[in-house]
């Protein structure tokens, strides 16, 4: 074997590995997930259910109220989602080629708040949400995700690249401000769309910190809550616990592949731009 | 219909020069009529003052009869092509040439049937289905002109269309830009930094500088009545001979220039073309004499040098078998209407012009 | 139109596309900042009826002189220190490799990176089953090389570094991901001129690759360390909703959590975001001076 070869091989050795690593977790989690209760606490660990325990899965779900999470988890993020895309697209527009008064203060000010770190903001939300009679209502799960600065300077970034000769045109050709946006400006920006709609649904997806604070009752509970409640309720069934985790893991992983071109795409074209 | 400007003015807001100072012309009706001048010069501004993108700062703007100084773009039912084209990349040229009627509301089978003419008329109608990025340069700028046709525009705006093509390309689409407007018969202002394409497309070519006219009329007087030295150094190729004159050249002039005028003369302007060998038809019966400096060949053009009173000037009309040795007397003649003597001002003032005919 | 004066006009429509976004920005971005920074002076503050009665520094007098606080820095620190460089070098290492194969790469890069895109929550649930003492996939692992089973998440001693393990395991594909970007954003030409110019394989990354990578280091750096200093929900569930054995992995974030949601001390948990913020504000903009001078822009 040549020096070429060895380097190349050690490199597919190393990138092995590290992928092996980064799966086990996740191979652990199924593997558990199937097993029965003597089988997880069964030493040395088996890698290989000796009875596959589906039945885990319908337990998990007895268990704990999952499908509510799941639709819970299912209305915030779309909505969260869908309410941000609308706002993002709208705002970006003027940012990227209307004239204002105030454009230029106004825009340092969001880019400012982008420096703030979110959990600032944790206190006075839930101050605010409570006195408007909202926490533990979808309203505070969903309201204060409406608007991203953080989306809207993607897209105002990808709507500044569409050449103004193609804006001029299309007045010239007798389109309206709004027609241009969404007949013109949102065709062409489609990956950048698609990226922080992406972005946005796993962070909505996983989001913990919030959800946590704001609801108190099961029927609000997203799955990440929802999981994370279920936990002292599990104890030590780790098969339970697996089952559990299989189940709010593999939905975002469903998409993930799906989608993971764009995924990986948008990740780096937000990292580039950031 | 024709395009009147009336003491126009733009200035920048941020800005206090003036981009274009008190602009007065009428572009007739019916032909072409190219903008033409340096970049920088004002040209594209005044195709966007045509356009309604830009509004003026001062003045009127007339189409016809109608004041459309605050209309906007699509109240004036302009046509516009871009440099860039700016066709929409997410649609098919089918689409693209439909747009601004759909914009308009036009019923879908008309809208169809118009758009399927206008893509025979600029050779398109085999590339109806597929998009921009498809084509080649000339086939977008094709689709870039039926777009603008598309709603039957009052005046066809084309900003510097085809200095994105390759050079070859460019001489067809200069033929197919000038075909289309003879079938049209669409008022078309064509706006351009190349003196060459100009002069073989327009009908009309205005000459813009540091955003004033600096001449408004036909290619052709245009090239042998230039208004002033920036015109005759700005038309023709090679570069007109400019001779900063001395006493030596003023000696060889005054059989042939009033003494007045010759008075008054500072440059001697001389076209490559028109620096003939002795003998040659259509010259002043005088011979001038001078030092042939160097000869270059390039295929058929040959140019050579000729230090005239000291000052080196370029033929480009001696011819191979005239070829002497460097440093060597040549004797020359100058065509009838090939120089100019311009003022201290830069401006012509011999030959003395007929009156100038006005176009409007 | 180009040189449109900005108009009342203009203004009203373009402030009709942003009034959506700048609604509830206003609200619950703009507002709250101010809120946050007012709320850390507010001394005595009824949150029923939102009403101050006394203002002024005794929240920030608590928290300089509270031991969890200081600790909360203290672990803050550690983990951040802990956690960065070796995530930003393993990944480093990870986008070299993965840069230079063809076969395969896209779907290692889809291993890589699927810890991102999944439940921190479930992720450091399945974690907290792998460092279990008595049962965990790790301790049996060790067993094989003799090494006697660790409480990880129950001693003190171990417990900041197994946090330090799971983090970093979770961050290598992001930053994978970016440094994969900034990778492919180097003109190819300065390898192959380097290539002409001599040099081998490790010097043209010495020299060429990793300063041009410099820029996307920097940004990883900056994002790997806000994203340290916020840490919150790996630390609730991998132990349990506690910050780790004798708060030993009591984090800033949780200090915040703790002193808001459990103990609700508006103030002082108000007080701990200013400081959080003042932290992170001042090492971003120490990284902006440090990138000054040592990152090659091209």
């Amino acid at each position: 074997m040549n020096k070429r070869n060895l380097t190349k091989g050690l490199s597919y050795l190393i990138l092995f590995l590290g992928a092996l690593i980064m799966l086990i977790p996740f191979l652990w989690m199924v593997d558990t997930a199937l097993k029965t209760a003597p089988e997880t606490v069964q030493t040395p660990p088996t890698w290989f259910p000796k009875h596959w325990q589906f039945n885990n899965f319908v337990l998990a779900f007895k268990a704990a109220p999952f499908i509510t999470y799941f639709i819970n988890s299912i209305i915030v993020t779309f909505l969260t989602t869908l309410g941000q895309l609308v706002t993002t697209i709208l705002a970006a527009f003027a940012f990227a080629k209307l004239n204002f008064f105030g454009k230029r203060p106004l825009f340092l000010i969001c880019i400012g708040t982008m420096m703030i770190p979110g959990e600032i903001l944790i206190i006075p939300n839930f101050v605010t949400l409570s006195h408007l009679h909202l926490i533990n209502t979808y309203g505070a799960l969903i309201l204060p995700w409406l608007a991203s600065v953080f989306s809207v300077f993607t897209l105002r970034q990808t709507f500044m690249s569409i050449s103004d000769e193609l804006y001029y045109a299309a007045k010239i050709d007798g389109s309206s401000d709004w027609n241009f946006l969404w007949n013109i400006m949102v065709p062409l920006s489609k990956s950048s769309i698609i990226a922080i709609v992406i972005l946005q649904i796993i962070g909505s997806w996983n989001s913990f910190m919030w959800p946590l604070i704001v609801t108190n009752t099961d029927n609000l509970r997203t799955l990440p809550v929802g999981l994370s409640t279920f936990t002292s309720d599990a104890g030590t069934e780790f098969q339970l616990l697996m089952a559990a985790s299989t189940i709010i893991i593999v939905p975002i992983i469903i998409v993930y592949i799906l989608l993971q071109k764009h995924i990986i795409e948008g990740v780096s074209k937000a990292g580039l731009k950031a | 219909m024709d395009v009147r400007f009336e003491h126009v003015s733009l200035a920048y807001a941020n800005k206090q020069t003036n981009i274009l100072t008190d602009i007065n012309f009428k572009i007739p009706a019916g032909q072409l009529t190219c903008l033409l001048g340096p970049s920088g010069c004002g040209k594209s501004t005044t195709l966007n003052l045509i356009s309604g993108l830009l509004e003026p700062t001062k003045g009127q703007i007339f189409f016809g009869d109608k004041d459309v100084t605050r209309l906007d773009a699509l109240e004036r039912k302009v046509g516009m092509v871009f440099q860039s084209y700016a066709l929409y990349p997410h649609m098919t040229v089918l689409e693209n040439i439909c747009f601004p009627l759909r914009m308009a509301k036009m019923a879908k089978a008309e809208m169809l049937k118009r758009a399927t003419e206008l893509a025979q008329l600029v050779h398109v109608d085999a590339e109806l289905t597929k998009k921009p990025g498809e084509l080649s340069g000339g086939q977008q700028q094709r689709v870039a002109i039926a777009r603008a046709l598309a709603k039957s525009p009052s005046i066809l705006l084309l900003d510097e269309p085809l200095s994105n093509l390759d050079a070859r390309l460019r001489v067809e689409m200069r033929d197919e830009i000038r075909r289309i407007q003879k079938e049209t018969g669409v008022t078309t202002i064509f706006v351009t930094h190349d003196q060459d394409e100009a002069m073989h497309i327009a009908d009309q070519i205005m000459i813009l500088n540091n955003g004033t006219i600096q001449q408004f009329a036909a290619p052709n007087t245009i090239y042998a009545q230039p208004q002033n030295l920036f015109v005759a150094k700005f038309i023709g190729n090679p570069v007109i001979n400019t001779i900063a004159l001395n006493d030596h050249h003023r000696t060889d002039f005054v059989k042939l220039v009033p003494k007045d005028i010759l008075a008054k003369a500072t440059t001697l302007a001389i076209r490559a073309e028109s620096i003939v060998p002795i003998n040659s038809v259509d010259t002043l019966t005088h011979p001038f004499s001078g030092i042939q400096l160097e000869t270059y060949q390039f295929g058929p053009e040959v140019t050579t040098q000729i230090a005239y009173h000291g000052v080196p000037i370029t033929s480009n009309q001696f011819n191979t078998h005239t070829w002497v040795n460097n440093q060597h007397p040549i004797p020359f003649e100058l065509h009838k209407n090939g120089y100019f003597l311009c003022d201290s001002n830069d401006n012509v003032i011999w030959p003395l012009k007929e009156p100038l005919v006005v176009t409007r | 139109m180009k040189n449109k004066k900005i108009t009342l006009k203009s203004t009203l429509v373009a402030y009709m596309y942003l009034s959506p976004m700048l609604i509830f920005t206003l609200i619950f971005n703009f507002y709250p900042i101010i809120k946050s920074f007012a709320l850390s002076f507010y001394t005595k503050y009824n949150f029923y009826t939102d009403q101050v009665s006394a203002i002024g520094l005794d929240n920030f007098k608590y928290i300089f002189a509270d031991p969890d606080f200081k600790k909360a820095t203290i672990n803050t620190l550690i983990f951040v220190v802990g956690v960065v460089p070796i995530a930003v070098i393993l990944a480093m290492i990870l986008a070299l490799l993965l840069y230079r194969i063809k076969f395969l790469a896209s779907f290692l890069k889809t291993i890589y990176f699927l810890p991102f895109v999944t439940s921190t929550v479930a992720i450091s649930l399945v974690w907290q089953w792998i460092y279990n003492d008595q049962y965990g996939l790790l301790n049996s692992f060790l067993g094989y090389f003799n090494i006697k089973p660790i409480n990880w998440l129950n001693d003190p001693h171990w417990a900041m570094f197994a946090l330090i393990i799971m983090t970093i395991w979770k961050s290598l594909g992001f930053n994978i991901i970016l440094f994969l970007a900034g990778l492919s954003n180097i003109d190819k030409r300065y390898d192959r001129v380097a290539q002409i110019d001599g040099a081998n394989t490790w010097q043209r990354l010495r020299f060429v690759t990793i300063p041009l990578l410099s820029p996307m280091t920097f940004l990883i750096t900056v994002n790997s360390v806000i994203s340290g200093f916020k840490v919150f929900d790996e630390i609730y569930i991998l132990f349990g909703g506690n910050p780790g054995p004798g708060s030993s992995a009591l984090t800033l974030v949780f200090y915040l959590y703790r002193a808001f949601y459990t103990e609700s001390q508006y103030g002082i948990a108000a007080a701990a975001g200013v400081v959080l913020f003042l932290i992170i504000l001042a090492v971003t903009l120490i990284q902006f001076w440090y990138s000054k001078k040592h990152v090659h822009y091209v």
